[in-house]
């Protein structure tokens, strides 16, 4: 039996081999038709791919030379063209021109449409789904370009179909460019001081040495970071992390040979604590620049922010104390009743550059003062009179501004002519107050004495925001701007602040308000804003704001 | 009953089958399916080829404009050899896939360590056709697939292309 079906298997019948003559003919005719089959798609729907991709190629090109025609002008002004500016339809026709040699595909058409983008950058159609144009008065922020021809087919004719039609969209926008340069703290502000010597010697564990050198020396961002790489061959990464030692190094490399500001830097680099040395410094974070944003190239680094900025980011979060500078407090401040009074100034943070707008930002740094002390002062509009005894310690919080760069306008030439800018000033002065050491004693016979423990106090100047507009000049000579505001001193504490702590102070609050709180208040804002302040050059709820590379509005980019 | 009929039919199929049409006919199947597989085969990688080609020369396509792209974005005041390095690199960028990269000194495309083409990064010069006297940057590449294919060529160059080309002229002031 299993013999029988072995060779039933293995030997076919004479009959079914004849039949079977042939099958593999058929089964190749069968499987090249289906191999030409596929051989047709693929070289159809490839050319169609590579047709499409070339629409794109040349949407994208001509998008990006015509969005530097919208610049700030009207759509009539852009198309039929201004004094420096070609009209729309012909240098529509001219970028085509110049690329449209090596394009697969006939009759290539390009369309431009002028159109005002949402904020969410879409931008509306009409009911065939064309581009929706602005008036011709109105002023579009986007040109739309579309690229649309036709492939021929190599086989599909076979079923009647010849050709393809190929269409790509692209958006193009003028982009402004410019950096901001937010200096509320900082040493950027304290040249004039001694105060930038003593905070900077002290973060970098240095001599004291004499850094106004380096006011007004800059460098080229490129510059830097051509010096950081020779300083680490082979670091691919544009301004990656590097030891400060390498960075104060570099920054002497890219200072022109005559700078005074080298000698400073050479004497630095041979003065910097180890530790502080070799901290290592992502010089683009501290910049605020992101790879790729299209502004690092050309822009100027102030050496001295870029020095203290590392100082700061060398310390992390933790203030640097800044010692030698002389508080009169309390003499100069009228409260004479704080005795034994210790204070200690630190800063904090770093300065920044915010670029790109509409979405940089840039932080100021931060001062803070901590005050200890004794108070022992009498009330004497109280009744009983009272007095309030024990210690304090207050804590003033200065300069903690965020400036937001919204936009650069531009003339009808495409010349900057604009920058505004935000600035939001969170709590742009602040005290916290630690009272609870405090007793409130009534005078006169059977006196009650009231101990005020778990008594903090915070007062914060309101919250407020501004809008700047700084006006561009021509020259590009760009220099700092003051913003001031109105608002210049701390809130006294109410009653219902100290309501909302929870604690019953209702028999005492007249004196720890009056007597003990808001003379203290007072002192301080008397502190910080004519003392302090002007030491470090700190503009307190004011900002400086520098444009620090040159606007420009002739930033073409692809928006969609 | 039916365990008789099946050892009929078994008895029958194997008695039909001689050892003369069995030696006459063995692997003659096989001789078939080899002759027809191997212009199968052929026209599939041919396919495989031409589809290749086809990609690599969107590509091309996409790294010419690419380049141009970066020149045009790039921040007004750069140094004319930083645009031509910002073009350069997004080129690479875009071909780095085929290992075919443009080296801007040379104005040559390289495949690996051959040289396979061209790549003309020139500019910014008076764009062709302005009135304005705009200056352009223009991305020129020309890979010789010919001479270069990024497939074994198997006698398929009579349907592919000599050389895929593409440019682009981007105005960057």
């Amino acid at each position: 039996m299993r013999h029988l079906l072995t060779r039933g298997r293995c030997a076919p019948r004479p009959a079914e081999s004849a039949e079977e003559r042939g099958a593999i003919a058929l089964l190749a005719a069968a499987l090249i038709v289906v191999i030409l089959g596929i051989a047709a798609i693929t070289v159809d729907a490839g050319m169609q791919r590579v047709g499409r991709r070339d629409m794109q190629a040349i949407a994208d090109i001509v998008s990006l030379d015509l969005a530097r025609l919208v610049n700030g002008r009207t759509a009539q002004e852009i198309r039929s063209g201004t004094p420096g500016f070609a009209p729309l339809e012909s240098a529509r026709d001219a970028s085509v021109e110049r690329n449209s040699a090596d394009v697969v595909g006939e009759d290539l058409e390009v369309r431009a449409y002028l159109v005002k983008l949402d904020d969410a950058g879409e931008f509306e159609r009409d009911a065939d789904g064309a581009p929706l144009q602005v008036g011709a008065l109105d002023r579009p922020d986007a040109v739309v370009v579309v690229a649309d021809a036709s492939v021929g087919f190599g086989f599909a004719p076979i079923f009647g179909i010849s050709e393809g039609g190929v269409a790509r969209e692209s958006v193009g926008a003028n982009g402004e460019s410019a950096c901001l340069r937010i200096g509320t703290l900082a040493l950027g502000l304290a040249r004039e001081t001694g105060s930038v010597d003593a905070v900077l010697s002290e973060a970098l564990g240095t001599d004291r040495l004499d850094f106004h050198v380096l006011v007004g020396a800059e460098v080229a961002l490129r510059d830097l970071d051509r010096g950081l790489d020779e300083l680490a061959p082979g670091g691919a990464a544009d301004l990656a992390t590097v030891p400060l030692d390498s960075l104060v190094v570099a920054l002497r490399g890219a200072l022109p040979a005559t700078s005074p500001a080298r000698d400073l830097l050479d004497e630095l680099a041979n003065e910097l604590a180890p530790d502080v040395a070799a901290a290592r410094i992502d010089v683009a974070a501290l910049l605020g620049l992101s790879q790729g944003a299209g502004s690092t190239s050309t822009l100027r680094v102030d050496v001295l922010d870029l020095l203290a900025g590392a100082a700061f980011a060398v310390h992390g979060t933790d203030p640097i104390a800044v010692p030698g500078l002389d508080l009169a407090f309390p003499a100069a401040s009228g409260l004479p009743d704080l005795t034994d009074v210790e204070a200690t100034l630190s800063v904090g943070q770093r300065t920044q550059v915010g670029c790109s707008p509409g979405t940089a930002t840039a932080e100021s740094s931060r001062v803070r003062l901590e005050v200890t002390g004794g108070l022992d002062v009498r009330v004497p509009e109280t009744d009983p009179v009272a007095r309030v005894r024990g210690p304090v310690r207050l804590s003033l919080t200065l300069a903690d501004v965020v400036a937001g760069l919204q936009a650069v306008t531009c003339d009808e030439r495409g010349l900057p002519r604009t920058m505004s800018v935000s600035v939001d000033e969170a709590a742009p002065a602040r005290v916290d107050a630690d009272l609870s050491g405090l007793r409130v004693v009534e005078l006169g016979d059977g006196g009650a004495t009231t101990p005020l423990e778990g008594l903090i106090v915070s007062a914060a100047q309101r919250v407020t925001e501004h809008d700047f507009l700084l006006d561009l000049p021509r020259a590009y000579a760009l220099g700092a701007v003051v913003a001031a505001s109105p608002n210049r001193s701390l809130p006294e504490v109410t009653a219902a602040d100290l309501d909302a702590l929870g604690i019953d102070l209702a028999a005492v609050e007249g004196p720890v308000l009056r007597g003990a709180l808001n003379p203290l208040v007072r002192a301080l804002d008397g502190l910080a804003f004519e003392q302090v302040a002007p030491a470090l050059g700190l503009r307190v709820s004011g900002v400086t704001l520098t444009a620090v590379r040159t606007p420009s509005c002739a930033g073409p980019s692809l928006v969609g | 009953m039916v365990v008789g009929g099946l050892r009929r039919a078994l008895t029958r199929r194997a008695q039909d089958t001689t050892p003369t049409f069995r030696r006459e006919d063995r692997g003659a199947a096989a001789v078939e399916f080899a002759i027809v597989v191997i212009p199968l085969l052929y026209l599939v990688f041919g396919i495989i080829n031409y589809g290749y080609m086809l990609a690599f020369r969107q590509s091309v396509s996409q790294a010419a404009a690419e380049g141009a792209r970066a020149a045009a974005v790039a921040p007004a005041g750069l140094p004319e050899a930083d645009l031509r390095q910002r073009a350069a690199e997004a080129v690479d960028g875009a071909l780095e896939s085929y290992d075919v990269s443009c080296e801007v000194t040379s104005g040559l495309l390289m495949h690996g360590d051959e040289e396979s083409g061209t790549c003309q990064i020139t500019g910014p010069v008076t764009c062709s056709g302005s009135t304005t006297g705009a200056q352009c940057m223009r991305v020129e590449l020309d890979y010789t697939y010919a001479d270069d294919p990024l497939l074994p060529d198997v006698g398929y160059g009579i349907v592919l292309p000599d050389h895929l080309k593409f440019a682009s002229e981007v105005q960057v002031s």
